[in-house]
């Protein structure tokens, strides 16, 4: 019922007669709770044979939001309802793997056992996997958003061949293909910077070694990479309305024309979660609260019930949700030649002009003003080839063919990004990747 | 001097009946007495004069009586004596009278009709006041004086020291009766006000009284009577002056003194139509957050809080039908037509003992009488809304219809923005009213009213969110006897909504929500002595809810139709109330309810185990109830008393204590009322609210009522109220109960008010300190709040300042302004992030930790009056008002997102800008 509360957005929004502004949040709020006390439990035991795995973290405060703070050495297991127990162990940060595979079976319950090293002990429900679920269609429409965004829509169809539970998770990792535009054979070497060579005794200039370069092949793949990027948001769909175990068409994922992930070739593995109703409940209520776009009504905001809870006496906020789910997952490829035939492509990525290309000069003058030099040609103080390279701020393009200007380079060069791939991506070629 | 001047009306009355006599020409004026005066007018006209020659002992005679005739002569003469005259053409005589004077025919009241039946005598009066000659101009402006009036006839069986005096308050002019007027006897701190059918009942000292009557529009009044005997008397009362004026802010001269109950206020809307509020819409529910002690969550919000209540305790009546949602628009504007409505009274401590089923509130408001002599109309057209009213008399002067519509064009204005965003968006609302007024005979009157509203909005092109009010009432009046009156009332009222989602999936929904009741009370009034008069009657209402439904929309729809068990309950009530003058200076009260409440199959309910959580695990069986099978009642005895006592004719203090219960919940989980929240009756599972309230005040009115002052205290108690889980889903839940959650709460505080009425420069300041308190605690986490503390509520403003003012600069051009200060209201705020599912979320402080900023606003207005022409077609003004003149961004919300795996801080406000508007008005 997510869509309910979404019926924001009114007259006066549209009158520009009220006002949204971003306001900045420092530790101004002195709250009663020690928001670094709260630890936040990520677990979802699924039925893939495989180590489980368990993140263990801490909240922070909005001071110190850039660094995460992980939940180190605490005594994870879990255990189901015949007895069998599953240790866990701290492997990396906050992340706790099973010691070894298993797979969370239909018709088992699950509990989780978290006790860390200052001594709290937190405990979940008994969960259950509600099922095992299908994916019966990953698809791609162009479609034109309410706010007339043209772009790529991604659709699940969603179905539980296995029972009437019928709500969905849904996390994604896509991957893209990236096309240096600029990408030639050739990249520089430098031969050599600018040096002054003076006397030892004296400090008298004896020598200037000027800077230079030269075209060499290119040592690796630079001209195709590709990148993945996973989701981070939730992405639920709720089919408890309706008369079938499936939903249709739920879109996991939109993507703006101009978005230059689309350019090329893209690939989506969509994995889909069944949940049980009190997962979905709080998944749902974690997704509401962090986008309460409503003007009028908010939503009463608060902590979030999950099913894990301290044991001691004195209670500590837990945070979190252990959730024993059957995932799938399916994935998609197209082009954007698929949807936007003779189209021209998005802009390149980070907004960069990639068609235009600049000289720098070898060195700035004879004399160089570093040394008092006189410039001739009142060419100003440009940053040198060799300077722009040291910095991995450009590629070479072309051999300037016209006689170079005095003020410039004998090579045109294009940023970096347009011309080596690798600033945006991996060159290696991921294995499910299909042509 | 005021006697003589009565006299001299008097006696110019009688000279005009007598006014044929022959000319007389008086010729002499050089004696120096008037008796000598006299003897020769006597001698040159031929009339023979009658008088005691003490009389005339003393007074001289300087008038210069040359040419005029007998009566003018005598008028010049006995003009500054205490002398009266008549004249009795046939024998040719004259008699002279001092103080006292003849009358040639029995006062019209002595058989005890109205004055509406007044003859030539009274008309003629009337003309005569224009001349100045006969009024003492000191203190004397604007009032007119009356004939005294006998009534009742003395039974030497039955003769007492006071009688009672029953009667009707009747505009002169109108024929309307008149509510509230204040009757007060001459020398005495006795008072009476009539009731909103115009009666009055007092207790009058035996022989002779004056009795002064005031009331706003209608003209300071004493008249003198005789009583006799208990009597009936319908009193007319001529409309004052200042009423062709703005009467701006207005109240019941004594009212608020007088009145035993506290906690009562009373808004016309005629007096609040130049308070400027945004966008130029009237608004009554936007003045009453003006007074203490009622405010609502923020600008913009829907849902008053009145006394740090929740906003489902308050009744909210339109002409004696629930109106379940008064506002359109999540409340930015009431959905009333400011035309058809009279007012409001607003009970914000003891209710009436007739009403009940709210613990914090009652808003009485009541739609205008048409007009039953000629066919009338008022209108607006304003930025947002156009208004239109109509009556039309059906039968002159017995019956009238009134009609009144409203619409908003902001569609036009949406889609006229070039603004792809705005294109798929939409908002619409209506809102209609007609009412039927007969008044079938001196005894009987009927009313009848029927009213519809809808609101209708989109924000995307996918969905369509609506909801309607309807209602429609019938009341009976009838005076059964000079000491018993009656009222019947039939009502009905329905409030749904409902959302329409369609799009190219297979989820496309039609989603319902409805809930109706209808409702019959009698009411007996009784004054049994000079002491008592009761209230006692009866009332039960009928419920049924429709919780939620749910059905597919369209043919690729895959939902499941699905019907939450529908909800019926009977609420009925008992009730019997006293208002006992003990003395002069004392009254009280009291008043017991007894109300009942049923829930009423068919439905399938759970029961839980005991001492458990209700979810669904912990449910211990189910039982299904038959049609009409009664599932669980409640009851409860309410108690209602207060007690005045006046210290002076002009301050009092009161005191009221009592007890509530109410059986229908909202259901909510936002943090301010939203058009989706659902009504929820008292069940199985559920337990109706109930609460106590405890007030004391003092009033204080001087300077002739031009001021009033008072404070009022509070302290409430509020049990069962009800809360929601984190998160809750109460929209189409078969088992809301789970998520819901009841507490206890509490609230105090103090209100101040000080009123100027009248001048130039009008209007109040208020100052409002209060503090509102919930409390959910329980022994599971689930079902705790705040681990079980209080909490200050989302409206716990505890600094409230309003300051209404109006200025009269001219007769064609006012001024009103309107300053508000409020402290900022609780919010939940996030107090750090952490890390889930690969995207940074919030978490949450304490229920209500922390507060946004304080607030504060300030709107300024100007009136400009069409000409005073006297034929005009119609009469016109316009209303200029800037809304929010300081362009205060004043913030309603702190809200956060999670965009792209971050979090943002987001800070909401409605109107951060000044808001210009021009509404037309006019009237015929």
């Amino acid at each position: 019922m997510d869509r309910i509360n979404k019926y924001f957005f009114l007259l006066f929004v549209i009158l520009h007669l009220n006002c949204v502004e971003e306001i900045s949040v420092d530790n101004q709020f002195q709250s009663e709770i020690n928001v670094e006390d709260i630890l936040v439990v990520e677990a979802t035991i699924t039925n893939e044979f495989t180590q489980q795995k368990i993140l263990l973290t801490r909240a922070s405060s909005f001071v110190n939001d850039s660094t995460i703070v992980y939940e180190r050495n605490a005594s994870v297991s879990v255990v189901d309802d015949i007895g069998n127990l599953f240790s866990f162990e701290n492997t990396i940060d906050g992340q706790y793997d099973s010691s070894e595979a298993f797979a969370a079976e239909i018709g088992r319950s699950y509990k989780l056992l978290i006790a860390t090293d200052k001594g709290e002990e937190y405990e979940s429900k008994f969960e259950a996997s509600a099922g095992e679920s299908t994916i019966d269609n990953l698809y791609a429409e162009r479609v034109t958003t309410d706010t007339q965004i043209d772009g790529i829509a991604i659709f699940v169809d969603s179905s539980n061949p296995s029972g009437d539970v019928n709500y969905y998770r849904y996390s994604y990792e896509e991957t893209y293909k990236i096309i240096a535009p600029n990408w030639t054979s050739s990249e520089f070497e430098i031969l050599q910077e600018y040096e002054l060579i003076r006397d030892e005794n004296t400090g008298e200039l004896l020598e200037i070694i000027y800077p230079d370069v030269k075209l060499v092949p290119r040592m690796q793949e630079e001209q195709i990479c590709y990148n993945s990027i996973k989701s981070n948001n939730i992405i639920l769909s709720d089919g408890s309305l309706l008369n079938e175990s499936r939903i249709d068409k739920n879109q996991v994922r939109f993507i703006n024309r101009n978005n230059p992930i689309l350019s090329h070739r893209y690939s989506i593995l969509v994995k889909q979660f069944l949940q049980s109703q009190d997962a979905a409940n709080f998944y749902n209520t974690l997704a509401d609260f962090s986008q309460s776009e409503n003007l009028f009504s908010q939503i009463q905001p608060g902590l979030i019930e999950g099913n894990i809870k301290s044991t001691a006496s004195t209670q500590k906020i837990v945070l979190g949700y252990f959730e024993v789910a059957s995932v799938t997952q399916k994935r998609l490829f197209f082009d954007y030649v698929d949807f936007f035939p003779n189209e021209p492509l998005p802009p390149y990525f980070n907004d960069l002009n990639c068609p235009s290309f600049f000289s720098p000069r070898l060195f700035n003058s004879s004399l160089s003003p570093r040394d008092g030099g006189y410039d001739s040609y009142n060419c100003g103080v440009q940053t040198e080839l060799v300077d722009h390279l040291k910095a991995e701020a450009v590629e070479f393009y072309l051999v300037n063919t016209d006689p170079p200007d005095y003020c410039e380079g004998p090579y045109l060069v294009t940023q970096r990004a347009c011309g080596d791939c690798t600033v945006l991506g991996s060159n290696v070629k991921p294995e499910f990747w299909i042509e | 001097m005021k006697k003589a001047s009565i006299l001299i009306t008097v006696l110019l009355a009688f000279q005009w009946v007598g006014a044929q006599i022959d000319s007389i020409q008086a010729t002499q004026n050089d004696a120096n007495s008037l008796i000598a005066v006299l003897q020769k007018l006597e001698a040159t006209s031929g009339y023979q004069f009658f008088y005691d020659e003490n009389w005339l002992q003393n007074v001289p005679a300087k008038a210069n009586i040359s040419n005029l005739e007998v009566t003018e002569a005598l008028n010049e003469l006995l003009k500054d004596s205490s002398l009266n005259y008549y004249v009795l053409n046939d024998e040719k005589r004259v008699i002279l009278i001092q103080n006292g004077i003849i009358y040639d025919a029995l006062p019209k009241g002595f058989f005890g009709q109205s004055d509406s039946t007044q003859n030539t005598r009274s008309t003629v009066y009337q003309e005569q006041v224009a001349d100045p000659v006969f009024y003492d101009s000191k203190g004397q402006k604007g009032k007119k004086k009356y004939p005294v009036v006998r009534v009742g006839k003395t039974d030497k069986n039955k003769q007492k020291s006071a009688y009672i005096l029953q009667g009707r308050a009747i505009n002169t002019r109108t024929k309307e009766v008149i509510p509230d007027l204040a009757i007060r006897v001459a020398g005495s701190n006795r008072l009476v006000v009539t009731d909103e059918n115009g009666n009055f009942s007092i207790e009058l000292p035996s022989g002779y009284n004056r009795i002064k009557a005031s009331a706003m529009g209608i003209a300071n009044t004493e008249r003198e009577l005789l009583i006799y005997s208990d009597a009936t008397y319908d009193f007319e009362f001529e409309e004052s002056l200042e009423q062709l004026e703005e009467v701006v802010v207005a109240a019941d001269a004594v009212r608020n003194v007088k009145e035993t109950t506290t906690g009562t206020e009373k808004i016309d809307l005629e007096e609040s139509k130049n308070i400027p509020l945004v966008l130029g819409e009237r608004d009554l529910l936007q003045v009453a957050k003006a007074l203490p002690g009622i405010s609502s969550a923020g600008e913009g919000a829907s849902g008053l809080n009145v006394r740090g209540g929740k906003t489902d305790q308050n009744l909210v009546l339109l002409d004696d039908a629930v109106i379940y949602n008064p506002t359109h628009f999540f409340g930015l504007f009431q959905a009333l037509n400011p035309f058809t409505t009279k007012g409001v009274e607003i009970y914000k401590g003891t209710l009436p003992v007739e009403h009940g089923g709210r613990l914090s509130s009652l808003f009485d408001i009541r739609s205008k009488d048409g007009n039953v002599e000629k066919i009338s109309g008022e209108g607006s057209i304003g930025p947002v809304t156009g208004n239109l009213a109509l009556e039309f008399p059906i039968k002159k002067d017995t019956s009238s219809l009134m009609i009144g519509g409203r619409g908003a064009y902001a569609n036009y204005i949406l889609k006229s923005l070039d603004d792809p965003a705005l294109n798929n968006s939409s908002a619409s609302f209506y809102d209609g009213i007609i009412k039927y007024n007969h008044k079938i005979n001196e005894k009987n009157e009927l009313r009848a009213t029927a009213y519809y509203s809808k609101d209708a909005f989109s924000i995307t092109s996918d969905s369509l969110y609506q909801y309607s009010n309807r209602l429609a009432s019938l009341r009976w009046d009838k005076r059964i006897s000079d000491k018993a009156s009656s009222a019947l009332v039939l009502q009905n009222s329905d409030y749904r909504f409902g959302i329409d989602f369609e799009n190219l999936s297979n989820a496309s929904f039609d989603l319902n929500y409805g809930i109706s009741e209808t409702g019959l009370r009698y009411k007996l009034k009784t004054t049994s002595n000079e002491k008592h008069t009761y209230e006692y009657g009866a009332s039960a209402k009928l419920y049924n809810v429709n919780p939620g439904s749910i059905e597919p929309l369209g043919t690729q729809s895959a939902v499941i139709p699905k019907f939450i068990q529908k909800e019926r309950a009977i609420e009925a009530a008992l009730f019997i109330g006293d208002r006992f003058t003990v003395s002069d200076k004392f009254s009280i009260e009291g008043g017991l309810r007894y109300n009942f409440f049923a829930a009423l199959g068919p439905k399938i309910e759970r029961t839980y185990e005991p001492d458990f959580p209700l979810n669904d695990a912990t449910v211990q069986s189910t039982t299904d109830f038959g049609s009409g099978d009664i599932i669980k009642t409640y009851g409860g005895l309410e108690g209602r008393f207060s007690a005045r006592y006046l210290l002076n004719e002009n301050s009092s203090l009161k005191a009221s204590l009592n007890n509530a219960y109410q059986f229908i919940h909202t259901l909510s989980n936002n943090t301010t009322v939203s058009p989706i929240d659902t009504w929820k009756l008292s069940d199985f599972n559920i337990k109706p609210q109930n609460g106590y309230q405890a007030s004391l005040g003092i009033y204080n009115n001087f300077n002739d009522n031009m001021y009033e002052f008072s404070i009022e205290s509070y302290y409430k108690l509020l049990y069962n109220v009800t809360d929601f889980k984190t998160g809750a889903d109460l929209l189409l839940n078969d088992n809301v109960e789970t998520e819901i959650i009841q507490g206890e709460g509490k609230a105090y505080g103090i209100e101040m008010l000080l009123k100027k009425n009248r001048g130039d420069l009008n209007g109040w300041l208020a100052y409002t300190y209060s503090r509102s308190f919930y409390k959910f605690d329980s022994a599971f986490s689930e079902e705790r709040i705040n681990n079980g503390e209080y909490f200050p509520s989302n409206f716990d403003k505890p600094h409230d300042v309003s300051l209404i003012a109006n200025y009269k600069l001219t007769k064609r051009f006012s001024f009103s302004g309107n300053f508000v200060y409020q402290t900022g209201r609780p919010v939940t705020f996030p107090v750090g992030t952490f890390r889930f599912n690969n995207a940074d979320f919030v978490a949450f402080s304490n229920r209500n930790e922390f507060r946004i900023p304080d607030f504060f606003r300030l709107d300024l207005g100007l009136n400009i009056e069409g000409n005073h022409k006297k034929n005009k077609l119609a009469h016109s003004f316009f209303t200029i008002s800037v809304y929010n003149v300081l362009g205060r961004n004043n913030p309603y919300s702190v809200f956060f997102v999670t965009e792209d795996g971050e979090v943002k801080a987001l800070q909401s406000s409605i109107f951060a800008i000044p808001i210009p508007s021009i509404t037309y008005n006019f009237k015929f």
